[in-house]
């Protein structure tokens, strides 16, 4: 993908270098150091109609100017942006003037600008008045704009909670009075000069005149730079009380559009709009960026160049107004061509769509092993039975994985495997909710899951939720949402797809989202209140008739709000949440349903089509946003119905695809031209384990039996595999906290663990009950194989493995060999090291014969019986005793030295004795690679 | 110059620890000494007493040496008290009258040793099995019959299972008593068919807390499951699961009823069609403020147990409708007023007159009674003006007091705290009216109403708090019963007082091993009627057992003294010598000087002064170790010989000793003073 983006980046500068013609705005960008410095317009070609955006417009005063946007559209169905590229003149220059597409005022009066393009032409009518007015700098929309543009108060320069060097302002003009206390009286106003405006440590910093900590941030021609250079000569004014305030701006291009390559670039411009109904092009100083730079970047001056196929959403923000506009930038691919495709449902018809339009291919349909897998791991979290897995795939019926799906959503385990998903999200832990609590939460989840409760119902019965939380488990919901902040950024974040943590200091940096909707929000769950009870381990969530919020900054009780529909004034007589509930689980909520069709498709397909699945904002769009609309229609025509969600998206043909790429899908990660495979879960991979080796998991005080899928929560039983696999705490509630990435522990525990040694080296695990009941190895083999793979081994697999047991059977062979070899030479050692100790023990006993005779003795013993004299033939009847030696008399008689040597000797040879294998252990080592190399598969590793 | 803060110094902290440390060192070395050795219970079998027959009862502990009491609440009568020779357990008989309702009781022993905690069992009409511990799947389920209460034992992690066999339409009710045992465990009940298929769950049912409870009628004949475990699958804890066809029901209706009163009861949130009733006629007097009933279906034969509120107050019943203050029930205070929040958002509303400056206190119940309403109360003055609520804290009793400004009419509003509702949510207000005063031991939760008490020491002491509603006059304290064991000083709690350090003493002649169970209550007149209260101690059983939410009515208020064999004196006295002579209208000075025979003792002693004759008095003061007795006597004092008993009590590690010692005085006219005087100094 990475090469492939690469190159698409070369061919594209090389087209570029052949253009020539080189757009105002361009330049603008190169000299903003962007690098578009190399990029230029399209050839305009011959337009089949010419559209100039606006076709009229009025510039009142002599800062207004206004950038048009010239687009082309043509007979194949292209467009293109020809801003760059189109002829500009003017009825009456002395009215008005037009540059690269940027009118430009210069006396009261009405023009007409020409635009031309190929053969065609547009008229825009331009009315200019207020030319002899003057026109102060507003300090709210100039100077605090011009700031924001530079930079100067993001959150790594001046607008940290902390400034930087002890300039601090508020983080992108969210807090204008802040600013102007900093700006006009701080350090007794030594940043600005109006008597000599240029010499302002305002300009001299950025400008690199002044060492600045943040180095060069403004040039002299920036926009920006002439903004502030007038405010500050006209004497640092603030806005006179009643001036006309923005309500809002306008992005032009506003409706998808899809820009085929080398179309590549796109000019924006912005308007704003006044309360006095004015409306000002405010291009130059608006901040820009895009979803994706993969995709395509913005200059500064709100250019915007595409890099690779994709879709991507221009970000245009002023002040806290932000808009955004989404641009589709296509290519033709070499021996590309769009066949027809078979759908199971609209899913397959709105993913296709978007496919055709990116010119991807889709992949082809999993095989039903795939399937069968993928479908069991995503539905109740378990690889397949044996049994299910032979008889689904000798099943010859066309509608079979349709039924499939049917009977696990019927299962218990879906129910506690979706519940697992859902105690991630609601930090269900016995930290968090008590040791009685968390099975009693666990339980009401449980069973909300199982018994598919409608999605809006089960939001509405956590939102609302009283009493006691063990009685009405749902409220615990309450007890880990401890305080009002927490209560607004847990819903905020599970039920809103929205991280609000840091509109709670400030307005969003990035998004909508202010700090009045954050306590505005707050204002709904201000007045849930906790008290213990007389039961040990019960808190009992109540709603108190009273209790304001109050917005720490501007001091101002806020206003129950909502998005959308903004301030709420009808509410719940009783309790405000239940107003909140009531409006987010409506179906005329335009975020709740799809949060969780987005949170469904997530898990099934390993990526939402908003991911992360809980950031939905503007400058993170939805891959297929039609897609999404759709799943959402769906979710709310059937009544939140989550079992029918899950199963019309794995019914899909998109769920189905293959994970294996094309030639023409390859690059594609998000619009799921093929299946994405990812690593099983921890508790996933756990269960698979037992499953594939036969040898439950024991959790603790848990009951036997019980996967890992099921547990409750994870600080009941404190398992290292589940922590190395990326369990999570559920400290937060974001999907994030499960890790999804491979770590080095992992592998260790793959190659040496002590979870899957112990159950690979069990005596009862799968493969040795098999081979007790006296199956083949290549039953054994193939029974292995559809336990961790759900299919049977191909026909190579099978001789691959049966190869290595016969391999495996011959080197362990050879290693007995070699072990008989060393036992026979310690067996001799130690035959040899006996006779010297018996030696030793018989001159020992020697000691106890009179001295006169103990010569005589020796020789007598020692002699061959045959060989003996009378003399010494009595002596050997009488004291033979002395020379005979048992094993047992060796041992005792021994000094504790020489006891030693004869035990070390003798273990030596019981050591050898002990590693020579029977055949039986052989054959079960030989068995033990097997499975041990099965479960080191990626295809068991991934969901595929 | 930078200060020096002491309190921050780490020197400071360290040391600071270090006493602390200490401190709870000797508290924990205290406590632990006094509960070593003491009688403890660990179960009992059959946990059960069937009314009205003689049950054999194995109990099991610690410490059970012979000669050993065992006591019960109530009627029961403990007889043939066999300890086994290991002193770990005994038999007895144990008989409940018959006619006595079902509930919880509790079983203590007592011996030389001292007292030990109750364990708890139930006075039962369902008959009792035992869990054969081998019932842990479906195939294994052990056969009960529908009318049974099995005593078990939670397995961990394995369920128990029970097998039982129903007819056609049928109908049973199964019960986990559990928390209400003091088993800290938490019941999940599930209700089976053969093939495991979940026909019912009950898992903290309203108006039981912890425990649960379902009933079912079989839709065919057959053989049905129960499934019994722990919700965290803890093991060890004991239950009994009653198998009956008992009603199921949160709470009687009302929920409580006036001393001497016949009363009829309804059962909210019942889980059958038949209407329950209870018509009851209530004692006209009783110490404690609530009385176990039990109630059985028509025909029924087994019982479900409940308690109701009692006292001296009128009790009125919410006329419906009075969701709105314009058709609020009119009562007059003082009363105990009663409702059902019939539906979601529901407030009743209970009009009456005050008089300027009258005083009202209500206390609002439900949960106590299995009612799951959590009241909330407001009162509005005729205006409709808020001029009180309740507030919300911990607690599950709500209050609300106010003194009314003048006459006046005024509006009580009552509600569930989050607008709850429906046939199971009744509530009892008590408002009473006038002064009055309530009385508990102080820090209840951190002291014990179990006295193991040497038989040298012979006393006890303990702190009654005392919470004051309008009245400031003197209380008396006394024994609930009269009882000639027990001598009570500093019995009298002086008007404007709230705390007092009583002690009551044993007779002289107390043995080991003797035990009682007795009560305090104090008397005052209060507004020219006798007003008696209970010293309480629910807080004392709560911190003791805390799985208990509310102690059961024979807990609250009961303390048990238990004479232990002798100990060291840890003070004595000497009066030298040990008679007087008091001249009439004179008075005489006896030193009395404390001798410290445990030098860790470093307290004071109280010295209690009696038997004078009413035209003496005596003034006790001290000075370090030296007490002197002042005695004073009238002029018209008659001429005799007197005697003068006086008992000193002290306290030092969790003891408390008596000492008396016997003075006589003999009384004389002024002018035999110096014969009298010669005469003793030539008796020297």
């Amino acid at each position: 993908m990475q090469g492939f983006g690469l190159s698409g980046r070369f061919l594209f500068l090389e087209v570029a270098v052949a253009m020539t013609v080189m757009s105002d705005a361009v330049r603008a960008s190169e000299n903003q150091g962007a690098d578009a410095g190399t990029l230029v317009a399209v050839v305009a070609g011959d337009p089949e109609r010419l559209e100039v955006s606006p076709s009229q417009f009025k510039l009142s005063g002599p800062r207004q100017k206004l950038q048009l946007i010239v687009t082309g559209y043509y007979s194949d169905g292209r467009v293109q942006d020809l801003t760059g590229v189109a002829g500009f003149s003017t009825s009456n220059a002395d009215v008005a003037v037009c540059t690269g597409g940027v009118v430009r005022p210069k006396a009261d009066g009405v023009t007409s600008i020409t635009v031309r393009a190929g053969e065609r032409e547009a008229e825009v009518r331009i009315d200019v008045v207020g030319q002899g007015e003057p026109q102060p700098v507003s300090f709210q929309y100039g100077t605090l704009v011009a700031l924001s543009k530079q930079g100067c108060n993001s959150g790594a320069c001046h607008g940290s909670p902390s400034g930087k060097g002890g300039f601090r302002l508020s983080l992108r003009a969210f807090d204008s009075k802040l600013d102007e206390y900093t700006l006009l009286r701080e350090e007794f106003g030594r940043r600005t000069d109006p008597m000599d405006p240029e010499k302002s440590l305002l300009l001299l910093k950025p400008l690199m005149k002044v060492s600045h900590g943040g180095g060069l941030k403004m040039n002299t021609h920036d926009p920006a730079y002439a903004v502030l250079r007038d405010w500050i000569s006209e004497g640092c004014q603030t806005d006179a009380p009643g001036a006309p305030t923005c309500v809002g701006i306008r992005v032009t291009p506003g409706e998808n559009r899809v820009l085929t390559r080398p179309a590549h670039t796109q000019q924006v411009s912005v308007l704003a709009e006044f309360t006095n109904g004015s409306v000002r092009d405010v291009t130059d100083l608006a901040v820009y960026s895009t979803s994706d730079t993969e995709v395509a970047d913005v200059t500064k001056g709100g250019l915007v160049i595409g890099q690779e196929r994709g879709e991507v959403a221009v970000i245009v923000r002023y002040l806290e107004f932000i808009e955004s506009t989404i641009l589709t930038f296509v290519k033709d691919i070499d021996d590309y061509e769009w066949q027809p495709q078979p759908t199971n449902n609209y899913i397959d018809t709105l993913v296709h769509a978007k496919l055709q339009k990116l010119r991807y291919l889709p992949s082809d349909l999993c095989t039903d092993e795939e399937f069968l897998r993928r479908v069991c791991l995503d539905i109740t979290g378990s690889l397949p039975s044996i049994e299910d897995a032979r008889q689904f795939l000798a099943d010859p019926s066309g509608d079979k994985r349709t039924e499939l799906v049917n009977q696990l959503l019927e299962r218990p385990d879906y129910g506690k495997f979706w519940t697992l998903k859902w105690g991630d999200l609601l930090r269900l832990t016995k930290g968090q909710v008590g040791e009685d609590g968390v099975h009693k939460y666990h339980r009401w989840i449980e069973r909300a899951v199982s018994s598919n409760m409608p999605y809006n119902e089960f939001a509405h019965q956590l939102l609302t939720a009283s009493g006691s939380t063990l009685e009405n488990p749902a409220a615990n919901f309450y007890r880990t949402a401890k305080d009002m902040n927490d209560c607004v950024e847990t819903v905020s974040q599970i039920f809103l797809g929205a991280r609000l943590q840091c509109a709670k200091c400030h307005n969003h940096p990035f998004e909508r989202w202010t700090q009045d909707n954050y306590y505005g929000m707050g204002a709904f769950f201000n007045r849930v209140q906790r008290k213990k009870t007389r039961r040990s381990d019960e808190i009992f969530v109540w709603s108190a008739d009273s209790g304001d919020v109050t917005q720490p900054r501007t001091g101002q009780t806020m206003k129950p709000w909502v998005p959308v529909a903004g301030t709420v004034s009808e509410l719940n007589d009783i309790d405000r949440r239940t107003s909140f509930a009531d409006w987010l689980t409506s179906a005329e909520n335009p975020f709740f349903a799809k949060i969780e069709v987005n949170r469904i498709w997530s898990h099934l397909l390993g990526r939402g089509i908003v991911d992360p699945v809980d950031d939905f904002r503007e400058s993170n769009p939805p891959s297929n946003a039609p897609l999404l609309d759709a799943l959402a229609k769906d979710f709310i025509d059937h009544g939140f119905d989550r079992m029918h969600m899950i199963r019309t998206i794995v019914n899909s043909r998109t769920y189905q695809m293959s994970h294996r790429p094309n030639d023409f899908n390859r690059d594609d990660t998000k619009y799921f031209s093929h299946y994405w495979p990812r690593l099983l879960t921890a508790e996933q991979m756990l269960d698979a384990i037992c499953h594939v080796t036969g040898i439950e998991e024991t959790f603790e005080a848990l009951p036997a039996g019980i996967k890992a899928t099921h547990l409750p929560a994870p600080d009941l039983v404190n398992h290292e595999f589940l922590k190395v696999f990326g369990q999570p705490e559920r400290q937060t509630v974001c999907q994030c906290e499960r890790a999804s990435e491979s770590n080095l522990g992992m592998a260790i525990q793959f190659l040496n663990g002590p979870l899957i040694h112990s159950k690979v080296r069990d005596g009862n695990n799968r493969f040795r009950l098999l081979v007790n009941s006296g199956q083949s190895d290549e039953q054994i083999v193939s029974t292995l194989n559809f336990a961790a793979l759900s299919r049977p081994p191909t026909d190579d697999e099978i001789d691959a493995e049966i190869q290595h047991m016969a391999a495996k059977q011959e080197q362990l062979e050879n290693e007995n060999i070699r072990l008989h070899a060393e036992i026979e030479v310690a067996s001799q050692t130690l035959t040899e090291v006996k006779t010297k100790l018996r030696e030793k023990v018989f001159e020992t006993r020697l000691l106890t014969v009179p001295e006169e005779i103990r010569a005589d003795v020796k020789v007598a013993l020692t002699t061959a019986e045959g060989a003996r004299s009378d003399v010494q033939a009595y002596l050997a009847d009488k004291l033979g005793s002395l020379h005979l030696v048992t094993d047992e008399q060796l041992m005792k008689e021994l000094v504790e030295e020489d006891q030693k040597v004869l035990t070390d000797a003798e273990s030596s040879v019981t050591k050898l004795q002990a590693s020579v294998l029977s055949p039986e252990d052989i054959r079960i080592m030989g068995i033990e690679d097997i499975c041990w190399v099965l479960l080191n598969r990626n295809e068991f590793l991934f969901n595929h | 110059m930078q200060r020096f803060n002491l309190i921050s110094s780490p020197v400071f902290a360290v040391r600071m620890i270090s006493r602390v440390l200490v401190v709870v060192f000797a508290v924990c070395l205290v406590l632990a000494r006094s509960a070593f050795g003491q009688p403890s219970l660990t179960g009992v079998t059959p946990q059960g007493l069937l009314p009205g027959q003689a049950v054999q009862v194995t109990v099991r502990g610690e410490n059970l040496a012979p000669p050993i009491r065992l006591w019960a609440p109530g009627a029961i009568a403990i007889e043939e008290i066999k300890v086994a020779e290991d002193g770990k357990s005994l038999t007895c008989r144990m008989t409940a009258d018959a006619g006595s309702p079902i509930r919880v009781v509790g079983l203590l022993a007592a011996n030389a040793s001292g007292v030990s905690d109750p364990i708890l069992m139930m006075v039962d009409d369902l008959g009792s099995v035992a869990d054969n511990g081998s019932n842990h799947s479906i195939t294994e389920a052990q056969s009960v019959t529908a009318s049974t209460s099995v005593d078990g034992v939670f397995d961990g992690p394995e369920s128990d299972f029970y097998l039982v066999r129903l007819n056609l339409g049928q109908r049973i009710a199964v019960e986990a008593v559990v928390q209400r045992l003091a088993s800290s465990l938490d019941p999940i009940l599930r209700l089976l068919d053969t093939h495991g298929n979940e026909i019912a769950i009950a898992d903290d049912n309203l108006g039981v807390g912890a425990d649960c409870r379902l009933t079912f009628q079989a839709h065919a004949e057959g053989e049905y499951l129960i499934e019994l475990r722990d919700n965290r699958y803890r093991q060890g804890g004991k239950y009994r699961l009653r198998i009956g066809d008992f009603p199921v029901f949160t709470s009687p209706y009302p929920l409580g009823g006036r001393l001497g009163a016949t009363t009829q009861f309804q059962f909210t949130g019942c889980q059958s069609d038949e209407a329950l009733s209870l018509i009851k006629r209530l004692p006209t007097n009783l110490v404690e403020d609530r009385l176990a009933i039990s109630v059985k279906r028509q025909d029924g034969v087994s019982s479900a147990m409940s308690q109701i509120a009692v006292s001296n107050l009128p009790e009125r019943i919410e006329i419906e409708p009075n969701d709105q203050s314009e058709v609020a029930t009119s009562v007059t205070v003082p009363c105990a007023v009663s409702g059902v929040l019939n539906s979601q958002k529901d407030v009743d509303y209970f009009e009456f007159a005050l008089a300027k400056g009258q005083r009202i206190d209500c206390v609002g119940d439900s949960r106590r009674y299995g009612s799951p309403s959590l009241v909330f109360m407001q009162l509005f003055d005729a205006q409709g003006g808020s001029v009180a609520q309740t507030s919300v804290n911990d607690a599950d009793d709500a209050q609300l007091s106010y003194t009314a400004p003048d006459n006046g009419i005024y509006q009580l509003a009552v509600r569930d705290l989050i607008y709850r509702g429906g046939e199971s949510f009744a509530y009892r207000v008590a408002v009473r009216s006038g002064a009055d005063y309530s009385l508990t031991l102080k820090h209840a939760d951190k002291t014990t109403c179990r006295y193991p008490v040497s038989r040298a020491d012979r006393a006890i002491g303990l702190t009654v708090s005392v919470q004051r509603r309008g009245y400031s006059g003197p209380i008396r304290l006394v024994t609930s019963e009269p009882n000639d064991a027990f001598t009570l000083y500093n019995q009298n709690i002086p008007s404007g007082t709230n705390e007092l350090r009583m002690f009551a003493v044993l007779a002289a002649d107390t043995e080991e091993g003797e035990f009682w169970a007795l009560r305090f209550v104090g008397i005052a007149q209060v507004d020219g009627r006798e007003v008696r209260r209970a010293v309480m101690t629910e807080a004392t059983v709560r911190s003791t057992v805390p799985q208990l939410a509310y102690a059961y009515p024979w807990q609250d208020g009961l303390f048990t003294v238990g004479v232990t064999g002798a100990a060291d004196p840890f003070f004595g006295m000497t009066c030298e010598p040990a008679e007087h002579i008091l001249v009439r209208g004179g008075q005489l000075q006896i030193p009395l000087k404390l001798e410290r025979k445990n030098e860790e003792f470093k307290g004071s002693v109280s010295v209690f002064a009696e038997q004078l004759p009413e035209s003496c008095q005596a003034e006790i003061k001290s000075d370090k170790d030296i007490y002197t007795v002042t005695v004073s006597c009238r002029e018209d004092a008659p001429e005799n010989d007197a005697s003068l008993r006086l008992v000193m009590i002290g306290e030092h590690s969790g003891r408390t000793q008596t000492f008396v010692q016997d003075v006589v005085l003999q009384i004389v006219p002024p002018e035999s003073t110096t014969v009298a005087k010669d005469s003793v100094q030539n008796a020297d």
